[in-house]
This record gives structure tokens, C-alpha cells and sequence, in this order.
């Protein structure tokens, strides 16, 4: 087996795994900046993943074909919901922020087996009927030679949206008014504050943010 | 009110408004909460048996919670007490399964004094990194952990399964083991075994080297300054070091519990044990000091062996307590609103 041959095995399965790394560690980039560590990441991965994946089960008829992507709607809805329960200990309460993290782990881990077991009265859900599938080639890009076979030939949309979105936050975090508030929100919050800007509501949108692409990133390893 | 009540108040208020949630989600759910949490009571108290095993269950945790309580008092946060408990484990297995025919006086406190060392020495390099390269803990005993996981499993299945394709140890030999035949005898067969007095005189330990000794002294003023210790002459790298020694000791002999009382061999870890992780809570909820820790280890680990016996009385799924659990964290995370609730509540009452 050639080495280009060894790649082209490795890479679109890489592409795949790390679909919801991306989108998750993107999360955590928003709150980190805002100055709020999300060690809760893990714990809101669960709860999109839960979430989304109940929904397809439950929806599955009614919304047909489409039922994987408002799934992940769903997911990317409580993901950030949950995340709210971060940011009213961490930036209300003054909690230690490490440890409502681990808390909020924990309390998705058992909370999602509970769930399930409430729900369908076993540990584990049925298999989803509708997912995405592997086959999207994306059309010019996977013409060209060498790389186009490599990276752009018969991978998911949730890869090709999760490479985009770190496009797109590095453009809101860097580029955009809200984007530099954010960061003077984490680096200094008192001279932020002086200058007008709300510093709770800040860190609330951030960590927000994060627990939607928390949710984003478990709803899509499903 | 006073600020020692109101130390004592912030948890008890947290325990309970986690009780309470934890109720709410049984009934929304359509349980019966009532007979879920008389349940898990009779889960830990009903007969001998389950008392026995819940303290079982309770012994590593008071040790792993004194690890991370030792290491938050020095101002470092080791969250690879999970590693160090694993490589405790398996250390004191291997002391445990060789050296056969010492007498129980040097063997059993020997592979215990080995589970301690390999505790320590997992937890040096993340204490060397910190030290010398301001690496951050966290992320580097984060990662220690898993390396423990595989590298233990890596161990145990080469060089101790007992061979014919098995994933566990041999078990450890008679003068390694912890465990009393009067115990089980009394408990009804339950696994109780020495461990917990092993945890409760390590619990004496921790508040003797912290409140009562000169290194604890030097220990804790490095937790919290470390240019104000330097200026006032002490070795602030050695004092990390040491602090993440005596941390990793505290997790190594937890491991030792597990591996020369509870099951006496090692085995091939599909993923962590939880043991390391429930220390960090235990720790915090008891406030990082040595009684707190071993309150704290009681509770956690009766609602752990209690849970079991709830789906069987209430159909409670088990992981209620889980969440009961990461509840009680969460609260006690946030006790500045607790702390504000209270004073609203007693100064009324003062007027």
C-alpha cells in the first residue's frame, strides 16, 4: 500500500472522529476568552448527544428525512440551555468554576443513564434511524487532484460544518465589536466594566455559546 | 452568626437542597420519592451485609479524598488522584503476589509502603513540571491519568495475569491481605476488611502534617503565597514537589485498599474506577480538612453502595444518586448564595 493510499484510508475517517472535537473545543474557546473555564464540556457533550438523539427517535416519523438535522437543532438547543446552569454558579454565584464543571460532568453522566431509563426503561437507546451518511462529495473541491480525493470526497456535512464554524468564530471572536468585548471581558473584567460593557451578561452569552456548540459537538458523534 | 456555624451549615443546607431536587426529579418522573430514598437508606443501614460493604466502599474514597484535600491546602489541584490511585493498585498487587513466605508484619506494610511509593512517583512529574516550568497541573495530571489507565493495563496483562488468557492478577497472598475472617463473619460475608482503620489513621496523619508540623506550615504558606514564602525563605519548588509526593501517597495507598482488601488481585481496567474523581468532591465538601474528608467519604460512599438497592425496593433507576450526588457538588460549589441566604434568614430572626 502506497503512502498516499494510507491517507486516503486515515484521512476521511480523521475527518469523521473529529467533527465533534472541533465544534466542541470551539466551545470551549468561546467561554476561555470570556474568562469562564468550561470543564463542563464533557458533561454538555452528553446532554446535546442525549438530547438529539431522543428527538430522532421520538420525531423520527414525523419530520422523515429531515429528522437528523433538527435533531441537531435540539441538541444545540439544550446544550446551551444546560450550560446556563454553569454560568449561573460560575458568574452569579462566584462558584469555583473547575468544580461546578466536574459537577455539571457528573450530573450529565448519571442525568443522561437516568433518563434513558425513564424513558425506555434500559441503559441504552435504540439504534437512530436517520443520520448522516458518509456519501456528500463536495462538488469542484473534490475535482482537484491529489487533495480534492483526500479531503472532499464522500465526507459528512457535520465535518464540512464543523471546519467552517471555526472559520466563522475566529472571524466573530477577532473581528466583530462583540468579539473584542468578549476578550476584554476575560483578560481585564474591571476595565471592561468601566467602559461600559455588561460583564455578567457577557460571560453569560459566551458560556451560552459554548454550551450550544457543546451540544452541536455531542449531538454529532451520534 | 458565626463564621465556624456557618462553615458547618453551608454543607448540611447543600446536602439537603440536593436531597430535595433530587426528590423533585423522582416525582416528575413519576416515582414515589418517599420510597426511593427509604430505599437507598435501607440500602446502607437494613443488616450487616450492606453495612459492611458500604464501608468497603467508603474506605478508598476517604483516602482519595485526603489526597486531593492535601494537595488543595498547598494550593495545587490534582485531579490525577484517579492515576495515582490506579498505579497504587497495581503496585501493591505486585508486592502482594511475590515475595512469598515474609511474615504478615513486614509484607502486608510493605505492599502498602509500595502502593504509596508508586502513588508518589506518579504524582512527582506533574509536581516537577509545576515546579520548575510553571506547567499547569491540571492539564498535565489530566493526561497521567490516562497513561496510568493503559500503562497498568499494559502491566498487569503481561507480567501478572496469572496466564491461560485471563485479564486478572493472582490473588494476593495471605500475609499482603487486609482482610479478617472475623469481619466477614460478623457482616455476613461482606468484604469488609481493615482498610478503613489503614484510611482513618491516614486521615490522622494528614491533619498532623498540616496543622501540627513545620513542613505542613511551609506547605500551606506556599499554597497561598508563594512570593510571600520565597521572600520569607523556604524552597517553593521543593515544597510543590513535596506536597504532590505526599498527595500521590495519600492516592497510591487508596489504590492499595482496593488491591489488598476489597478484591485482592488486579485486573485490566476497561476505563477509570471513579474512585479519584469522587475524592475531588469529598474534598471539597469537606472542606479540605481531615474530618470533613472522612464525614464527606461516609456519605458519598453510603449513597454509592445504598443506590444499588433502590431499583430493586422503588424501581429507581441507580443513577439518581449520581445525580444527587453531582447536585450536592453543584451547591456546595456555589455556597456564596447559601452563604447570603443564611445571613438574609438569621439577621430576620436577630430583629
Amino acid at each position: 500500500m502506497s503512502f498516499y493510499e494510507l491517507l486516503l484510508t486515515i484521512v476521511p475517517i480523521m475527518l469523521v472522529y473529529s467533527a465533534p472535537l472541533i465544534v466542541t473545543a470551539l466551545g470551549g474557546v468561546f467561554s476561555e476568552k470570556s474568562g469562564v473555564v468550561n470543564i463542563g464540556l464533557e458533561g454538555i457533550m452528553i446532554i446535546g448527544a442525549l438530547a438529539s438523539i431522543v428527538f430522532n427517535l421520538e420525531f423520527s416519523e414525523t419530520f422523515g428525512n429531515m429528522t437528523h438535522w433538527y435533531a441537531l437543532i435540539v441538541g444545540v438547543v439544550i446544550g446551551g440551555i444546560f450550560a446556563l446552569l454553569l454560568a449561573v454558579a460560575a458568574v452569579s454565584f462566584r462558584a469555583d468554576q473547575t468544580v461546578t464543571g466536574v459537577a455539571l460532568n457528573m450530573l450529565a453522566l448519571g442525568g443522561a443513564v437516568f433518563f434513558v431509563r425513564v424513558l425506555y426503561n434500559k441503559g441504552q437507546t435504540d439504534v437512530i434511524k436517520h443520520y448522516f451518511s458518509t456519501k456528500n462529495s463536495i462538488p469542484f473541491l473534490s475535482d482537484i487532484p491529489f487533495i480534492g480525493k483526500l479531503f472532499f470526497h464522500e465526507i459528512p456535512w457535520t465535518s464540512v460544518i464543523a471546519i467552517l464554524l471555526a472559520f466563522v468564530s475566529w472571524y466573530i471572536i477577532y473581528k466583530t465589536a462583540f468579539g473584542l468585548r468578549l476578550r476584554a471581558v476575560g483578560e481585564h473584567p474591571m476595565a471592561a466594566d468601566t467602559m461600559g460593557i455588561n460583564v455578567t451578561r457577557m460571560r453569560y452569552i459566551a458560556v451560552f455559546i459554548s454550551g450550544m456548540f457543546g451540544g452541536l459537538g455531542g449531538a454529532k458523534q451520534h | 452568626m458565626n463564621s465556624t456555624l456557618k462553615s458547618i451549615l453551608v454543607p448540611i443546607v447543600a446536602i439537603l437542597l440536593g436531597f430535595l431536587v433530587g426528590g423533585i426529579i423522582m416525582i416528575l418522573c413519576g416515582y414515589d420519592a418517599i420510597l426511593g430514598y427509604q430505599s437507598l437508606f435501607n440500602g446502607i443501614f437494613s443488616n450487616s451485609y450492606f453495612m459492611g460493604e458500604s464501608i468497603v466502599k467508603i474506605t478508598p474514597l476517604i483516602l482519595s479524598g485526603l489526597a486531593v484535600a492535601f494537595a488543595f491546602r498547598t494550593g495545587l489541584f490534582n485531579i490525577g488522584v484517579e492515576g495515582q490511585f490506579i498505579v497504587g493498585w497495581t503496585a501493591a498487587v505486585y508486592v502482594g503476589t511475590h515475595f512469598e513466605g515474609l511474615s504478615k508484619v513486614v509484607h502486608l506494610p510493605l505492599a502498602i509502603l509500595a502502593a504509596a511509593v508508586g502513588g508518589a512517583l506518579w504524582a512527582l512529574l506533574p509536581g516537577i513540571l509545576k515546579a520548575y516550568l510553571r506547567v499547569h497541573e491540571v492539564v498535565v495530571t489530566i493526561m497521567m491519568n490516562y497513561i496510568a489507565l493503559h500503562v497498568t493495563n499494559w502491566f498487569i496483562q503481561e507480567k501478572m495475569a496469572a496466564g491461560g488468557g485471563t485479564n486478572t492478577s493472582e490473588r494476593v497472598f495471605q500475609t499482603a491481605s487486609l482482610s479478617w475472617k472475623q469481619f466477614s463473619d460478623w457482616t455476613a460475608f461482606s468484604r469488609l476488611h481493615w482498610g478503613i482503620l489503614v484510611a482513618l489513621i491516614a486521615a490522622l496523619i494528614y491533619w498532623f502534617i498540616l496543622e501540627k508540623s513545620k513542613v505542613g506550615y511551609e506547605l500551606r504558606s506556599v499554597g497561598f503565597n508563594h512570593h510571600a514564602s520565597q521572600y520569607a525563605g523556604m524552597n517553593v519548588s521543593k515544597n510543590i514537589i513535596l506536597a504532590m509526593l505526599i498527595s500521590g501517597a495519600f492516592a497510591g495507598v487508596a489504590g492499595a485498599m482496593e488491591g489488598l482488601g476489597t478484591f485482592q488481585y488486579a485486573a485490566v481496567k476497561g476505563g477509570f474506577t471513579g474512585v479519584g474523581f469522587t475524592g475531588i468532591a469529598t474534598a471539597f465538601i469537606g472542606a479540605n480538612t481531615a474530618l470533613g474528608v472522612v464525614l464527606a467519604s461516609f456519605l458519598f460512599g453510603g449513597l454509592q453502595f445504598g443506590s444499588l438497592n433502590m431499583p430493586y425496593n422503588s424501581q429507581v433507576p441507580t443513577e439518581l444518586v449520581a445525580v444527587v450526588i453531582a447536585l450536592i457538588i453543584y451547591f456546595i460549589a456555589s455556597n456564596y448564595s447559601i452563604r447570603t441566604l443564611l445571613d438574609k434568614i438569621f439577621t430576620k430572626g436577630a430583629k
